[in-house]
């Protein structure tokens, strides 16, 4: 790891309460950044590191906001010492001063800093603490960007900030911290990229590694999302019916625990994608999940000794041999010692096809020796299918347009109520093709064929894959 | 590096497949994305995505395999992982096999040649015998494959390789660790949940390797068919070579030696190229001196006849059933090797083990706070607001007037111009004290004069005000030398005998500046009757005074009641409207 001091450190200034721990926490999809609606939240730095492979390529400073800026202006007016020493300077004149604490801690880290990163809310009109705060940052001379993060939709002085900062900053960018999207975030980060040209191969790095990241994600999300499928579409249970048992009751039994099986298996693949997108702290509920309630197939099996009706005959015919030994036909397993084999092919075949009659009820020792049994599942129609998936892809794009800046969590039945009208790729806008993926994938399932089913699976996966892609990097963002 | 992939590599493969989710439930994802790069990086450089490799999957899934197991190797000395333990028991099930098919097929020729010297060896009892069931079971083989072929089996029907993955996975368990598996993951929902997706991966993958896994099988029984004709075969020829055995044969039916003949001959077709008749198989006459009839006895054969039959014995033998077997023995390693050749790497499983390996590990998450020297050593200024936990106080929103006054003092004095304005509005009036307004200098010209002498009005009681412009910064003793400060606010604030209101924007936040200058007014204002800061929101349409955020203004009345100056009151201007 390279020291300390080689690394390019850009600090992020600001008012207070402009929100900068909040930029830089949806910057690095950090949720435990600290960030309060209180002023002066932030005492002291927080680093934020860029990491590569265990190599720092650079890394962010959250600070305090200024409290002081126009005295601290005055002083460094006043200064009359040499211009590179100007922050050290500072340092010493202020240390130990309380009511400098936040200003020193907040300069400190300029002195060795590669750029400033100043934020500030555009919503709001701008004052001449601001001009002031400007000004001190000129005076360190280091390239600065400023970033208009607006905390409301006014805009009326958005224009006034911008020409403004245009006398003071290199570049100029908007980044909203609550509503940032994945291409914003790299967006800014490119634009870091110019600031300072030695930067470019590290973080040319870094943002393609974030870019196959993401993708990565996306992939992992549709296959989280198509194995959740395959589980709640093919839940299957069996239950062995007693005597005098009624198959309704325990049918409704069986659907009430499939049914909850369905919730807490969408649950889990839901918590799994939350944690892929890096949310620690937001939980997420999607309400109605009473619309994955669906039925069940179910039928009932009557079976002698373990073996059903199918499995009788087949025992007669191969004596018995194959199916203990649990090797298939399809691969010779016959072959071995059975020479004697076929002189049982006949008789016990003949019983077979009357077994249910001539076996029903058959007790030793009080112990019935055949049974029926109840099976339920697979879901009974592949509905159930394209509920789910729309499920999924709104949770998907509330997750994915959560900033980890964004702290009102309380909020969050509406942005949810948002996205369930406008997610724009719903399964009622597909194609027809991508329809019949979800179907093919249904028949698979209650066909229960392997093969057919991974292959379903990975193309069903594949097109979800492009589906997310899609949605996450060019979805228009929400209001 | 190995150039194919071989069954024991794929058993390991799973084996730590397997594995890795009980790490990964355990311990996270993130542990596992380390140690995969990380073997990524060791074997490729600092910038693996520069090397031709890092695109071939399966290059990297080896890659992966034997970092795995070199791992493996040093933290459990000597435990066997699945692959060792499938070669080692396959070459044992291989001898087996061997000495078992040698030893059944010697026995059984033996038995079926037992020749007392009375009554010669039937040739059909022992050809029967031999090589019928064989043919039988040869046909159903074929059969079996063929239609394996044309229609996919179901899923249920494969039962066996899933078996088969069971056992193994059971037996590397056992022999393996019971010691860090067995100490198990804990079960929560989440676990069991996603296990459950995971056991129908888990299925998956035994279904997917599962058809290599059984290939082995099937050359197993190829061999132990082998070994059992080859063990029948040199029984035929040690007892035709050693001792003297004649063969005949007999029916009760009907069949003349011109029939069997041509039975026979039909039969010796595929070896009469190179064994004619009389050495390849008997002749007519042959046959016809071979026939035992019951009543007859056996004096009247003579030996020549008797003994032409043993070559076409073997011939059958080798012909219908060890060639065939060699051949399926064969077919069944081309298979397999084909099979292993085309060896899937593209199911979710394997491409996560690639991901991990090819995606480069980013972490842009923060560090715990870290402090720059030099600067930590002084109190923090908004310790007071701190201190009394300022969110769960904010967090009560709405609070009604009456109810906040008995907690914030800022609140308490900020009521009293208030009740004075609702009842005795004349008195003000009478008292021709104008108030003042302290507007900050840089939005002085943006408030227009009838907004403030309409507040004036709801304030005093009177629309006659003064308005002074300030500049917050400056403190009074900065300025009190200066040339303007006879007409600056400061000056204002100190001679002035009526009411003072400082107008605050309450959007901006309470900075320590902002505070002390306030602090140092309100004492030279003091004398009179204190100021009085006045909290107003951020401009809106063309009116500049507002209402301040609820949350916003609440800051600010707790940051001016931490001061604990008598002489700073507030007022939030939400109360007038
Ligand atoms: N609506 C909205 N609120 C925002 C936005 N950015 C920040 N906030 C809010 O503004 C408040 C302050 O945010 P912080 O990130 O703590 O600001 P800061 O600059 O770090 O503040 P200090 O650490 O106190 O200097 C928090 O309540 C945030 O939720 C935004 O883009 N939109
Ligand atoms: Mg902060």
């Amino acid at each position: 790891m390279k020291k300390n001091f080689d690394i390019p450190e850009f600090v992020v200034a600001g008012h207070p309460n402009e929100g900068k721990s909040s930029v830089l926490s949806t910057l690095s999809e950090d949720d435990s950044v600290r960030i309060s609606p209180v002023p002066g939240e932030t005492k002291s730095c927080r680093t934020f590191p860029l990491i590569l492979d265990n190599r720092e390529i650079m890394r962010f400073v959250d600070t305090p906001g200024f409290q002081n800026p126009r005295a601290t202006l005055k002083w460094m007016r006043e200064y009359r010492g040499d211009d590179r020493m100007l922050i050290p300077a500072f340092l010493e004149a202020h240390r130990g001063n309380p009511r400098f604490r936040d200003d020193c801690e907040l300069l400190a880290p300029m002195a060795g800093a590669s750029g400033i990163i100043f934020v500030v809310d555009g919503s709001r009109p701008m004052r001449n603490v601001d001009r002031a705060e400007m000004e001190i940052l000129r005076l360190t001379g280091k390239p600065r960007m400023a970033v208009l993060n607006c905390k409301d939709t006014e805009t009326a002085w958005l224009s006034e900030w911008q020409s403004e900062f245009r006398k003071h900053f290199n570049i100029i960018r908007v980044f909203n911290s609550c509503r940032a999207t994945f291409a914003e975030r790299i967006r800014l980060l490119e634009s870091i990229k110019s600031i300072d040209q030695e930067l470019e191969p590290g973080l040319s790095a870094v943002i393609s590694a974030l870019d196959m990241d993401w993708s990565a994600r996306n992939r992992r999300t549709a296959e989280l999302v198509v194995f959740m499928l395959t589980d709640i579409a093919g839940w299957k249970a069996e239950v062995r019916l007693r005597d005098g048992q009624q198959a309704d009751k325990i049918r409704e039994k069986l659907v009430a625990r499939y049914r909850s099986f369905a919730r807490k298996r969408e649950k889990a693949a839901f918590d799994q994608i939350r944690r892929l997108f890096r949310h620690r702290r937001l939980d997420l509920k999607l309400p109605g999940q009473e619309a994955i309630d669906h039925d069940l197939f179910s039928r009932k099996t009557w079976e002698f000794l373990g073996l059903s009706r199918k499995q009788l005959i087949m025992a007669g015919f191969a004596g018995g041999a194959a199916i203990g030994a649990g090797i298939d036909l399809g691969h010779g397993g016959l072959s071995m010692g059975l020479f004697g084999a076929a002189g049982g092919i006949l008789g016990a075949a003949g019983a077979a096809f009357r077994a249910k009659s001539l076996l029903e009820g058959r007790k030793i020792m009080g112990v019935r020796l055949d049974r029926e049994t109840l099976h339920a599942g697979p879901a009974a129609s592949p509905q159930l299918l394209f509920v789910l998936v729309d499920r999924a892809i709104i949770f998907y794009n509330c997750v994915t347009n959560w900033a980890h800046g964004r702290r009102d969590y309380e909020n969050m039945e509406e942005a949810v109520e948002f996205f369930k009208k406008h997610t724009s790729c719903l399964t009622s806008t597909w194609s027809q093709r991508q329809r019949d993926e979800l179907h093919r994938l249904y028949r698979a399932i209650s066909e229960d064929n392997v093969e057919e089913l991974q292959k379903t699976q990975a193309r069903l996966a594949e097109s979800l894959t492009a589906l997310l892609e899609n949605l996450s990097r060019h979805d228009a963002r929400p209001v | 590096m190995f150039s194919r992939w071989k069954i024991e590599d794929i058993l390991d493969l799973d084996f730590f497949i397997e594995r890795d989710r009980e790490t990964a439930a355990r311990e996270g994802e993130s542990a596992l994305k380390k140690r995969d790069r990380e073997i990524c990086i060791k074997a490729l450089g600092d910038r693996p995505e520069h090397d031709p490799r890092h695109s071939d999957a399966h290059f990297l899934l080896r890659l992966w395999l034997f970092a795995m197991r070199r791992g493996w190797q040093e933290t459990h000395p000597g435990a066997m992982l699945p692959g060792a333990v499938w070669i080692e028991t396959f070459s044992l099930l291989e001898w087996l096999a061997a000495f078992a098919g040698l030893f059944s097929g010697a026995a059984l020729a033996f038995s079926l040649l037992a020749y007392s010297g009375t009554r010669p060896v039937n040739v059909l009892l022992l050809t029967g015998i031999l090589l019928i069931p064989q043919l039988l079971i040869l046909a159903c083989t074929l059969a079996a494959m063929l239609f394996r072929r044309s229609c996919r089996m179901p899923a249920a029907l494969s039962a066996a390789t899933r078996l088969c993955m069971r056992l193994f996975r059971f037996i590397a368990r056992r022999l393996a660790d019971s010691s860090d598996l067995a100490n198990g993951v804990e079960d929560s929902f989440d676990t069991a949940a996603a296990n459950s997706s995971y056991s129908g991966m888990a299925s998956r993958l035994a279904g997917i390797h599962g058809k290599i896994i059984i290939l082995p099988f099937f050359i197993l029984i190829q061999l132990y068919g082998i070994c059992f004709n080859i063990g029948a075969l040199a029984a035929i020829i040690l007892k035709v070579t050693v001792t003297d055995v004649a063969f005949g044969w007999e029916s009760t039916l009907r069949i003349g030696p011109e029939m069997l003949y041509g039975i026979v001959k039909a039969v010796a077709a595929p070896w009469a190229w190179f064994m004619p008749e009389g050495i390849g198989m008997p002749g007519l006459e042959q046959i016809a001196g071979s026939r035992m009839v019951l009543k007859e006895g056996m004096h009247d054969l003579a030996t020549a006849n008797l003994v032409s039959w043993w070559p076409f014995i073997c011939m059958c033998l080798l012909f219908y059933a060890l060639i065939p077997r060699i051949v399926l023995f064969i077919s069944g390693k081309i298979m397999l090797a084909r099979k292993l050749r085309d060896f899937d790497h593209n199911i979710p499983e394997f491409r996560k083990i690639i991901d991990r390996m090819t995606l480069p590990d980013v972490k842009t998450a923060g560090r715990e706070p870290s402090c720059h020297p030099g600067t930590m050593s002084a109190a923090s200024p908004g310790e007071p607001l701190r201190n009394k936990d300022s969110r769960t106080s904010l967090s009560h929103e709405n609070s009604p007037e009456g109810e906040a006054a008995t907690t914030s003092p800022a609140e308490h004095l900020s009521s009293a111009p208030l009740e004075m304005d609702a009842n005795e509005p004349a008195r003000h009036a009478s008292d021709k004290a104008e108030a003042t307004f302290l507007v900050p200098e840089e939005i002085m010209d943006s408030v227009p004069e009838e907004e403030l002498s309409r507040l004036a009005a709801r304030l005093t009681g009177s629309e006659f005000f003064k308005s002074r412009p300030f500049e917050p910064g400056e403190l009074p003793e900065e300025k009190e030398t200066g040339r303007g400060a006879a007409d600056s606010g400061i000056a204002c604030g100190r001679q002035h005998q009526g009411q003072v209101f400082i107008l605050q924007e309450a959007w901006q936040p309470p900075i320590e500046e902002d505070l002390l200058f306030l602090e140092k007014f309100a004492n030279l204002a003091q004398k009179t009757s204190g100021i009085t800061v006045i909290l107003v929101g951020k401009p809106s349409g063309n009116r500049f005074i507002t209402s301040p955020d609820e949350q916003q203004a609440e800051v600010w009345e707790l940051r001016l009641a931490a001061l604990g100056n008598e002489g700073i009151k507030t007022l939030r201007l939400e109360s007038f409207q």
